[in-house]
């Protein structure tokens, strides 16, 4: 309850804020109603006003209360009727120096997230049969950005005054963390806002990712713009792109088409590695009384050099790319960390052997015909 | 080249995913050598002689697969190894049982060979039903069930998801490569 009376009093606070001043805060009541107005479905060619009151019967969820309340408000029928009498121009100049932290921050005291405050704005100037289209999908749009994100559907190419300056406040609440079910939904309801704008222009326009933290799925043209065929458009994508680095993992298969026996390529692969390193662990069992020896045959340079060749292989794998979650963290502390973890190693043979495995690695690098890896050219000494 | 053997200095590739293998390598190779020079010593010598040989390829088999673990850590693979190490260790020092390990090792590896064939089997046989789509798909998702027992992990809640899993299965080759290669190399070595 005390949550609500906040909200309550946020919304009061800006209700007496639009009172005071006239243009900008007549936007930013509009712009917190944007909920109520995507929920009703029904902003027809029929005055604003009944509408809202419609709306603010149905909606039903947590946030009835205080929707009443604002009902019996008479600054707010005034409100509506000035809603109205918008038209594009004002409306940018409007949002334009708003100052928009304000309208997260009563964005995010709603508790429902409920922030589509331009994107009122953006669907009012779209046209009303647009409107109506995504009607519908008001409700997958309201669940989406739930972690406060007023302006995401802001990317309109009718908006762009409105985008620029907007998008640049609003990085705060859309810095917020996005699960991948909401992202997906994004994407659905995104391309569905885009393509109802861009009904009459086939135009393909760069999506602006840099500024979201997901993607922008455009639906293709005569392509099902269900949401649900669109996430798994992409995710279909995605996989595609994992099978495809794959390909070039497993030796052999450039040329195979098609999942099914990419899939059987990867088994055979697999059984096989694994195969290998029982067979090859069990020979490291019989050899295994002379492992000291080993030590000391590989501490002597004579072997390293003999066995350039083979020391090779050492840390050189296939020569592909492998962005599987590799990242190069604090390196120089690799190789000295490992020793310090587990105490009981014996401390001396230790500083010898990293030496000697870097040689080993140099000789690989240099002996490596795969990358035509040179010692001189391109290799980075670290300190 | 002289110059590159100062002490506190190390010479490292450009390319982040040969400095990504570089280190694994290094790792494993530490920690693997080290693991059987305490292998070899009399600690063994209690136990059964008809049991020595399989002791120590048991042990030798937990280290290869225990240095796999942790020479490739931050996946899911590798975590899942781990702890699927660690509970056959539990196992065995609470059953005093030698052969939990490898039995356990032994069904994950019989697995490969019986599962596999209805699999291509399927393939070959029916030329006109894999054209239909679903069964298409039916095979992929056969062929990525299978793919799941392979992978430490596989059938966890990590790998729920097909991408996760796909991109698991990169790093896990790509480890599994480079452990041949160190093995191998330890070998030549002898």
């Amino acid at each position: 309850m005390t949550s609500e009376n906040d909200d309550m009093g946020l919304a009061m606070s800006s209700i007496s804020m639009f009172n005071k001043s006239s243009n900008t805060s007549d936007s930013f009541f509009s712009s917190c109603w944007d909920p109520i107005v995507s929920q009703s479905g029904s902003l027809g060619g029929s005055s604003m006003a009944s509408h809202y009151h419609l709306v603010m019967e149905n909606q039903g969820i947590s946030g009835t209360s205080h929707v009443s309340h604002y009902q019996s408000d008479p600054s707010f029928v005034e409100l509506v009727s000035k809603l109205t009498g918008f038209d594009g121009g004002n409306l940018s100049q409007m949002v334009g120096p708003f100052s928009l932290p304000q309208c997260n921050q009563v964005a995010n005291g709603n508790e429902r997230g409920s922030t589509n405050s331009l994107r009122f704005l953006d669907e009012h100037r779209i046209s009303k049969e647009a409107l109506v289209g995504t009607s519908p999908n008001g409700k997958i749009r309201k669940c989406a950005p739930e972690s406060g994100s007023p302006l995401r559907s802001c990317k309109n190419g009718d908006e762009e005054p409105v985008m620029d300056l907007s998008s640049e406040g609003c990085d705060g609440p859309r810095e917020q963390a996005r699960k991948k079910p909401e992202t997906e939904q994004n994407t659905g309801a995104n391309s569905r806002g885009k393509q109802a704008v861009k009904q009459d222009k086939d135009s393909s326009q760069s999506e602006e990712a840099p500024k979201e933290n997901y993607i922008h799925v455009r639906a293709r043209r005569g392509q099902a713009t269900n949401s649900h065929s669109l996430a798994e458009r992409v995710r279909r994508e995605k996989i595609s792109e994992r099978m495809r680095l794959l390909q070039e993992l497993v030796p052999g298969c450039n040329k195979i088409t098609g999942k099914a026996v990419m899939l059987d390529e990867i088994i055979n692969y697999v059984q096989s590695l694994q195969q290998q390193v029982e067979f090859l662990s069990m020979k490291l069992a019989t050899v295994n009384p002379e492992i000291n020896l080993d030590l000391d045959r590989i501490l002597s340079k004579d072997i390293l050099h003999q066995r350039s060749g083979s020391a090779a292989v050492l840390g050189l794998g296939p020569g592909s790319n492998s962005p599987y979650g590799f990242s190069p963290s604090t390196f120089p502390g690799t190789i000295s960390g490992i020793p310090n973890k587990n105490p009981q190693f014996p401390p001396l043979p230790q500083t010898v052997l990293e030496n000697e495995l870097l040689n080993l690695f140099q000789m690989g690098f240099s002996g490596s015909t795969m990358d035509g890896f040179g010692l001189n050219g391109q290799l980075k000494p670290e300190m | 080249m002289e110059g590159y053997m100062k002490e506190g200095r190390r010479v490292y590739p450009t390319e982040p995913r040969k400095i990504m293998q570089a280190r694994f390598a290094t790792k494993y190779l530490n920690y693997l050598l080290h693991a059987l020079t305490n292998i070899g010593k009399p600690e063994l010598s209690s136990t059964l002689d008809c049991c020595v040989n399989k002791e120590i390829d048991k042990m030798v088999r937990y280290e290869v697969d225990m240095a796999l673990a942790l020479s490739a850590e931050g996946f899911a693979w590798s975590h899942a190894l781990k702890h699927r190490l660690r509970l056959n260790v539990n196992n065995n020092n609470h059953a005093g049982k030698s052969q939990s390990y490898l039995a356990h090792h032994d069904d994950h590896r019989t697995k490969m060979p019986v599962n596999h064939e209805p699999a291509t089997k399927k393939l070959k046989g029916n030329p006109k039903r894999s054209g239909t789509e679903a069964a298409v798909e039916e095979e992929e998702e056969e062929r990525l069930t299978y793919l799941r027992k392979l992978i430490p992990g596989g059938s966890g809640e990590m790998m729920v998801d097909d991408e996760i899993l796909l991109s698991e299965l990169g790093s896990y080759v790509t480890c599994l490569e480079l452990q041949v290669n160190v093995l191998r190399s330890m070998l030549q070595l002898t």
